[in-house]
C-alpha cells in the first residue's frame, strides 16, 4: 500500500504533463493554473487509470440518491455521484490547490472584488451543446433548478455574461485568491429539460429506469448507473454502479464483490486486512466528535474566547482505546473556533426550554441523574459517550470524573450519569429542546460552508443562544457572540478508510472529502 | 300467633339452620383444604426455585471457569495483558466477544490490583479500580445478586467470582446473568409469581418471613446482595426472591361456593316453605272447618254436619264432635218435647180459662134462661131473643179461641207423603209467576217421605222462592232434584234445590238461617229461618252451600216414610250427607 501511494504523484505529474499536451481549449491570458492534482490527493494505484477504460466498478454509497436533488447533493451519497455528472467552474483538491473545471481560467480585479471565469472552449452539455455564460448564470440564479446556494452571508453583488464565454462575478468583499466557494457543488452547472436528471456537462450520463419519463415524483433511489458516453475514452471506468445497501454489514459490502467502499467500520478495517484482494485507504481526518455543552450551566467555564480544553490523558484514553475507529485526540483550533465571519440565525425563542429545565431544576435535583446524548446508530458516539460515563464512576481516575462532571450542567459529586442512546429523529429532538444534560455529536472536520454547517447547528441547538442577552436571541447574530468554543468540546478526531478491490481505477480526493473518478476532470482526461 | 304460622316457623326453621350449619362447615373446611394445598404448592416452588437459582449459579461459575482456560491459551491476550499497544484493543473488546460467546449478561476481567481490563457490559470502563465486587462475590455463600454498573445506569446480575492466570498474571473474572422481570418470570411456575424485592423494597414487598399476608401466600428466600453504596463502593446486603402465590384462586372457589351454598339454603328455604305450607293447610283445614262448623252449632241449630271419612286424629275429632251434635240434636229433641209439654200445660190452663171465660156467659145466659121458663114461660122468647147475643158473641169468641188455638199448635201430622207431586206442583207454580227457568229432577223410584204435608209444602214454597228471587235480573236457571240416600235401603231422601243467582258469601252463608236476617229489600228475614224450623220438626236435616256468584245449593234431608215406624228423630246419618 505504501508503495502506491508513493507511486501516485508521480503518476499525477506525469499525467498532467500528457494532459497539457493533449490539445483542448487555448489557453487565456493569463494562463490558467497547471490541472494538476496534488499528488497526495490520488488514492488508488495510478497505472489503473490508463488501462481503466473499459472497466465497470462498484461503488457502495452510505446513503440513498435523489435525482430531484441533482445537481446540489444534499447527502454524501448525492456529493459523490452528481460530482461525476456535473462540474463546477473551479475544482479544489484534497492539498487546497484550486484547479480549473468548467472555467479554463479566472481572473480577480478590483482588488479581488470581481472574478472573472473564461469558459473552457469544448466545454459542452450532455446533449453537446456547448456551456455558455449565460448558463452558468441561469444555473446560480435558479431558473429551472432548484435549491439553495452556497454563497454565504456574502452573496455576489452580479453576475454578468460577457459573450459566451466569460462569466463576472462581483462582491461587496474582496477575496485575495479566488473564492472556493466557485467550487461548491452548490454552483454546478446543469439545465434541466424534463427529465429525470437534469442535464450535466461530464461524459457520464445516468441510466435511467425503461418507465421513468420525468423527474416529476422521482424517488430516491439505491442503485444509480453511471454509463460513459463520451466523447472519447474515459481514463476512469465506462461503468460506475453506485448502490446502497440499507442495514448491511460493510464485510457483506466485500464479500458481495464491491469495488469501492467507505467505511469507518474496524470490523471491515480487520475483515479487508485478511484479504488479499483489497487495499484500505486512509482518507483525511474528516470528523471531530464533540461534547455539546452549554457554557453558561457548567463550572469552571473558561474566560470567555478561550475554547474548553480536555485532559490529555482523556483525550488519549478516548481515542486510543475507547472508540473503536481510527481516531486521534483533536488538534489545533477546530474551525467553529474561527468562524468570527458567519453570521447565525436563532430560532425563535432559542433556550427558553433549555433554561428551564437545566437553570434550576427540580427534576435533576432530585433524581441526580445527568445524561449524556448520543445517536444510536453512530457506534463511535457511543463509545465516547460510554466512556465519559465510566469516568465518573468510582474507580475512576479523580481528575478525570472531576473533568466530565465539571463539563455537564448542574453535576454533584453524588451525581449519576449515564448515557442514553437516541434514535435519529429522537435524538433530534433531544437536542433541539435540551433535555439532556449533553450530546456527543459529530462535526465535519472541513466544511465546505462552514458558516451553513453551523448555522445547521445552531439551527437544531437554539439553547446554544442562552448566552446571548434576551433581545439578540432572535434574529441573526455573529457566531463570535456565541462564543462556541466554549460549548463544543472536542473529543476525538476520526477519519474513514477507502477499501479498494485490487485493479480498480484510482480515484481523486477533492477538497470537500469528495471522492471522483478523473474522467470527471476535464484535466485528467484523455480526450 | 295461628297454628298454621308456628308450623311454618318450626319448618323454616328445622330446615335452614341444619343447612346452614352444614354448608358454613363445607366452606370453611374448603377453604382449609385449598388453602393448605397453596401452601405446599408454594413450598414446592421455593425449593425448585431454590434448585433453578444455583443451576443458573452453577452455569455461570462453569462458563467463568471456561473462559479461564480460553484466556491462558489466547496469546493475544497474553500480550495485551503483558503491554502489547498492537493487542490493547483485543485485550479492551476481549470480555464483550466472550460475553456473546458464554450467553453471560455480565462480565468483567480484573488485574490483581481490582483493575478493569475489559468488560463485556460496559466496554470503556476500562481502567477503573473495583476490588471491592470481587471480594464480596467470592465471601459469598450460594448465588448472589450484585448490582452491576452500565451505560446505561445499571441492571442487576446473579453473579459469581472466578479467576485464571495468564501468563505470571492472575486475573479475576467476574460474570453473570442478568436478573430482571424475564428471570424472575421464568423462575415463575403457572399462578406462582416469584419477584426480587430488593433490601430498600423488602419492606414494601409486605413483612418479612412466610405465610399468608393479605390475598396471598408468601415465601421468601435470602439472597446475598451486593450494591454500590453511596460512594460507589459495593457493598453486601440481603435481597429476597418472594414467591408469592395469589389467593385469588381460593377467594374465586369460596365466592362460587358461597353463591351455591346460598342457592342451596334458599332451594331449601323455599322447598321446605312450601312443604310446610302445604302441611299446615293440610292439617289446619280440617280443624278450621272443625272450628267453623263447632261456632256455628247451637240448640236451634243441631244440623251441622260433622261427617269426615278420614282415619287420622282430624277423622276422629270430626266424628266425636258429630255424635256430640248427634247427642246434643237428640237432647235439644227432648227438651223441645218437654218445653212442648210444659207449653200444652200451660195452653191447657189458658184454654181452660179461656174457655170458662167463654162458656161462663154462655151458662149465666142458660142460667137465665132456665130461670125465666121456671118463672115466667111466657117470657122466655122474648128473654131468648134478649140474650141470643150474648150467646152468639160468646160462641163466637170461642170460635176465634178454637181457630186461635189451631194456629199455635205445632203438632205435625206425619204421614207418607208424595214429594214428587208436591215438588212438581210448588215448581210450576213459582215457575209460572216468572221468566225463570226451572228444572226438576226426580229419581225413578223415589220413596215417599214422612212428613206434614203441609209443612213439606211450605218448605218447598220457601225455598224455592229465595231462589227464585235470588236470580239476577229474573234471569237463570231453578233446579229441584230429590233422590234416595243410603243406596237401596232409602231412609233418607235428599231434596236439593239449586240455583245461579247471586250466591251469598261465607259470613252472609253462615247467617242465613238466623230469624230476621235477610239479603232482599223489603224482606222479614223469616223464611230460611221458617223452613229450618219446619225442616227439624219433621226431623230432617238442612245444609246450605254457597259462593258469591255462583249460585247457592238448599239441600234438605227428610225421613223416608216407613209405615212400621213411629215418625220421630232417626238415629245416625245418611251416609250421603256432607
Amino acid at each position: 500500500m505504501t508503495s502506491r501511494k508513493a507511486a501516485a504523484p508521480l503518476f499525477s505529474l506525469l499525467l498532467a504533463a500528457l494532459c497539457a499536451g493533449c490539445g483542448g481549449p487555448s489557453p487565456p491570458a493569463p494562463a490558467p493554473p497547471a490541472p494538476v492534482y496534488s499528488p497526495e490527493c490520488w488514492i488508488g494505484d495510478p497505472s489503473q487509470v490508463v488501462s481503466s477504460g473499459a472497466q465497470a466498478v462498484r461503488f457502495a454509497l452510505p446513503g440513498p440518491v435523489d435525482p430531484a436533488h441533482a445537481p446540489f447533493p444534499r447527502s454524501p451519497s448525492e456529493r459523490i455521484v452528481f460530482r461525476h455528472l456535473y462540474q463546477t467552474l473551479i475544482r479544489v483538491d484534497c492539498a487546497g490547490a484550486v484547479l480549473p473545471g468548467l472555467a479554463a481560467s479566472w481572473t480577480g480585479s478590483d482588488g479581488g472584488l470581481t472574478w472573472t471565469f473564461l469558459l473552457r472552449e469544448d466545454a459542452r452539455f450532455r446533449d453537446g451543446s456547448p456551456v455558455r455564460a449565460a448558463d452558468v448564470i441561469a444555473s446560480w440564479t435558479g431558473g429551472t433548478l432548484s435549491g439553495d446556494r452556497p454563497w454565504g452571508p456574502d452573496p455576489p453583488e452580479s453576475l454578468t455574461a460577457l459573450g459566451d464565454r466569460r462569466v463576472r462575478v462581483t462582491f461587496s468583499r474582496a477575496s485575495a485568491d479566488v473564492p472556493a466557494v466557485f467550487a461548491d457543488p452548490g454552483l454546478s452547472v446543469a439545465r434541466r429539460e424534463g427529465s429525470t436528471w437534469a442535464m450535466g456537462t461530464t461524459g457520464y450520463r445516468a441510466d435511467a429506469p425503461a418507465n421513468e419519463a420525468t423527474g416529476s415524483g422521482a424517488a430516491p433511489r439505491d442503485r444509480v448507473t453511471l454509463s460513459w458516453l463520451g466523447p472519447g475514452i474515459p481514463p476512469g471506468p465506462e461503468r460506475i454502479q453506485f448502490e446502497f445497501q440499507p442495514a448491511s454489514d460493510a464485510r457483506d459490502l466485500v464479500d458481495q464483490g464491491f469495488d469501492v467502499l467507505v467505511s469507518r467500520d474496524v470490523s471491515v478495517l480487520r475483515y479487508v486486512l485478511e484479504r488479499t484482494d483489497y487495499d484500505s485507504w486512509p482518507l483525511p481526518w474528516d470528523r471531530t466528535y464533540v461534547l455539546l455543552v452549554h457554557a453558561l450551566l457548567t463550572e469552571g467555564t473558561p474566560e470567555a474566547g478561550s475554547p474548553r480544553g480536555i485532559p490529555a490523558s482523556v483525550a488519549r484514553t478516548l481515542a486510543g482505546e475507547a472508540v473503536r475507529a481510527e481516531a486521534r485526540p483533536p488538534r489545533g483550533p477546530r474551525w467553529w473556533e474561527r468562524a468570527d465571519g458567519c453570521f447565525l440565525r436563532l430560532p425563535a425563542g432559542a433556550g427558553v426550554g433549555y433554561a428551564a429545565r437545566w437553570a434550576r431544576s427540580p427534576e435533576v435535583e432530585e433524581s441526580r441523574t445527568l445524561r449524556i446524548a448520543f445517536r444510536s446508530d453512530d457506534p463511535t458516539a457511543r463509545d465516547l459517550s460510554e466512556r465519559l460515563v465510566a469516568l465518573t464512576g468510582p474507580g475512576s481516575a479523580r481528575g478525570e470524573a472531576e473533568w466530565v462532571r465539571r463539563q455537564l450542567p448542574q453535576a454533584a459529586e453524588d451525581s449519576r450519569v449515564q448515557a442514553l442512546g437516541h434514535g435519529p429523529s429522537a435524538f433530534a429532538r433531544a437536542l433541539g429542546e435540551g433535555s439532556e444534560a449533553a450530546y456527543v455529536i459529530a462535526l465535519p472536520d472541513r466544511p465546505s460552508a462552514p458558516c451553513e454547517e453551523l448555522g445547521n447547528l445552531v439551527a437544531s441547538a437554539g439553547w446554544l443562544g442562552l448566552r446571548l442577552p434576551g433581545p439578540e436571541r432572535s434574529g441573526i447574530v455573529p457566531a463570535s457572540r456565541l462564543d462556541l468554543g466554549q460549548s463544543l468540546v472536542s473529543l476525538v478526531q476520526t477519519r474513514s478508510r477507502l477499501i479498494l478491490r485490487g485493479g480498480t481505477p484510482p480515484l481523486l480526493l477533492e477538497g470537500d472529502g469528495t471522492l471522483v473518478y478523473p474522467a470527471t476532470s476535464p484535466g485528467v482526461g484523455t480526450r | 300467633m295461628k297454628f298454621r304460622g308456628r308450623l311454618l316457623l318450626a319448618f323454616v326453621v328445622a330446615v335452614i339452620l341444619p343447612v346452614a350449619v352444614f354448608a358454613l362447615g363445607i366452606r370453611r373446611q374448603v377453604a382449609f383444604e385449598l388453602a393448605h394445598q397453596y401452601e405446599e404448592r408454594v413450598d414446592a416452588l421455593v425449593q425448585i426455585v431454590h434448585e433453578d437459582l444455583e443451576r443458573v449459579d452453577r452455569r455461570v461459575s462453569q462458563r467463568l471457569v471456561s473462559l479461564g482456560a480460553a484466556l491462558a491459551e489466547d496469546n493475544r491476550f497474553r500480550l495485551g495483558i503483558q503491554g502489547a499497544e498492537e493487542q490493547r484493543a483485543y485485550v479492551l473488546d476481549y470480555a464483550e466477544r466472550a460475553l456473546s460467546l458464554t450467553d453471560l449478561s455480565m462480565l468483567q476481567i480484573q488485574d490483581p490490583e481490582g483493575r478493569i481490563v475489559s468488560s463485556g457490559h460496559f466496554r470503556n470502563e476500562f481502567g477503573r479500580l473495583d476490588p471491592e465486587l470481587p471480594r464480596l462475590l467470592s465471601g459469598g455463600v450460594g448465588p448472589t445478586v450484585a448490582r452491576v454498573r452500565s451505560p446505561e445506569g445499571g441492571f442487576l446480575a446473579l453473579a459469581r467470582v472466578d479467576s485464571c492466570r495468564v501468563g505470571r498474571t492472575w486475573l479475576k473474572l467476574v460474570g453473570g446473568v442478568t436478573v430482571d422481570a424475564g428471570f424472575t418470570e421464568r423462575l415463575s411456575r403457572g399462578d406462582l409469581t416469584v419477584l426480587l424485592a430488593l433490601p430498600a423494597e423488602a419492606v414494601d414487598s409486605g413483612p418479612l418471613g412466610s405465610g399468608v399476608v393479605g390475598e396471598s401466600i408468601t415465601e421468601r428466600i435470602p439472597l446475598p446482595f451486593i450494591s454500590p453504596g453511596p460512594d460507589g463502593v459495593p457493598r453486601a446486603d440481603t435481597a429476597y426472591i418472594v414467591v408469592r402465590h395469589s389467593l385469588s384462586g381460593l377467594a374465586t372457589v369460596r365466592r362460587s361456593l358461597d353463591l351455591w351454598l346460598l342457592v342451596a339454603i334458599l332451594v331449601a328455604t323455599a322447598l321446605g316453605l312450601l312443604l310446610a305450607m302445604w302441611l299446615s293447610f293440610r292439617v289446619s283445614r280440617p280443624l278450621t272447618e272443625l272450628a267453623r262448623k263447632t261456632s256455628r252449632i247451637d240448640l236451634d241449630r243441631l244440623d251441622v254436619e260433622f261427617s269426615s271419612d278420614r282415619r287420622d286424629e282430624v277423622g276422629t275429632l270430626a266424628r266425636f264432635l258429630g255424635e256430640m251434635t248427634e247427642r246434643l240434636r237428640a237432647g235439644a229433641a227432648k227438651l223441645r218435647e218437654a218445653e212442648r209439654r210444659l207449653a200444652v200445660g200451660e195452653l191447657a190452663r189458658q184454654v181452660n180459662h179461656d174457655l170458662k171465660n167463654g162458656l161462663i156467659p154462655i151458662r149465666n145466659v142458660l142460667r137465665h134462661l132456665a130461670q125465666v121458663n121456671r118463672e115466667r114461660p111466657e117470657d122466655l122468647s122474648f128473654v131468648f131473643g134478649e140474650r141470643k147475643g150474648t150467646l152468639d158473641s160468646s160462641l163466637e169468641y170461642l170460635g176465634d179461641l178454637a181457630a186461635n188455638y189451631a194456629r199455635l199448635s205445632p203438632a205435625r201430622a206425619f204421614e207418607a207423603c208424595d214429594l214428587a207431586a208436591i215438588a212438581t206442583e210448588v215448581v210450576r207454580g213459582e215457575g209460572s209467576a216468572s221468566n225463570v227457568k226451572t228444572e226438576v229432577r226426580l229419581e225413578p223410584d223415589l220413596p215417599q217421605v214422612s212428613a206434614d204435608p203441609v209443612a213439606l209444602r211450605r218448605i218447598l214454597e220457601n225455598v224455592v222462592r229465595n231462589a227464585v228471587e235470588s236470580l239476577r235480573g229474573g234471569r237463570g236457571t231453578v233446579t229441584v232434584a230429590a233422590e234416595p240416600l243410603d243406596g237401596g235401603s232409602a231412609r233418607w231422601v235428599r231434596i236439593t234445590i239449586r240455583d245461579d243467582g247471586c250466591g251469598m258469601a261465607e259470613e252472609q252463608l253462615e247467617r242465613a238461617s238466623d230469624d230476621f236476617f235477610t239479603t232482599k229489600q223489603g224482606g222479614t228475614g223469616l223464611g230460611l229461618s221458617i223452613v229450618r224450623r219446619l225442616v227439624m220438626d219433621l226431623h230432617g236435616r238442612m245444609s246450605l252451600e254457597s259462593r258469591p256468584g255462583q249460585g247457592t245449593t238448599v239441600r234438605v234431608d227428610l225421613p223416608a216414610w216407613h209405615p212400621d215406624e213411629k215418625p220421630g228423630p232417626l238415629a245416625g246419618q245418611p251416609s250421603g250427607a256432607g
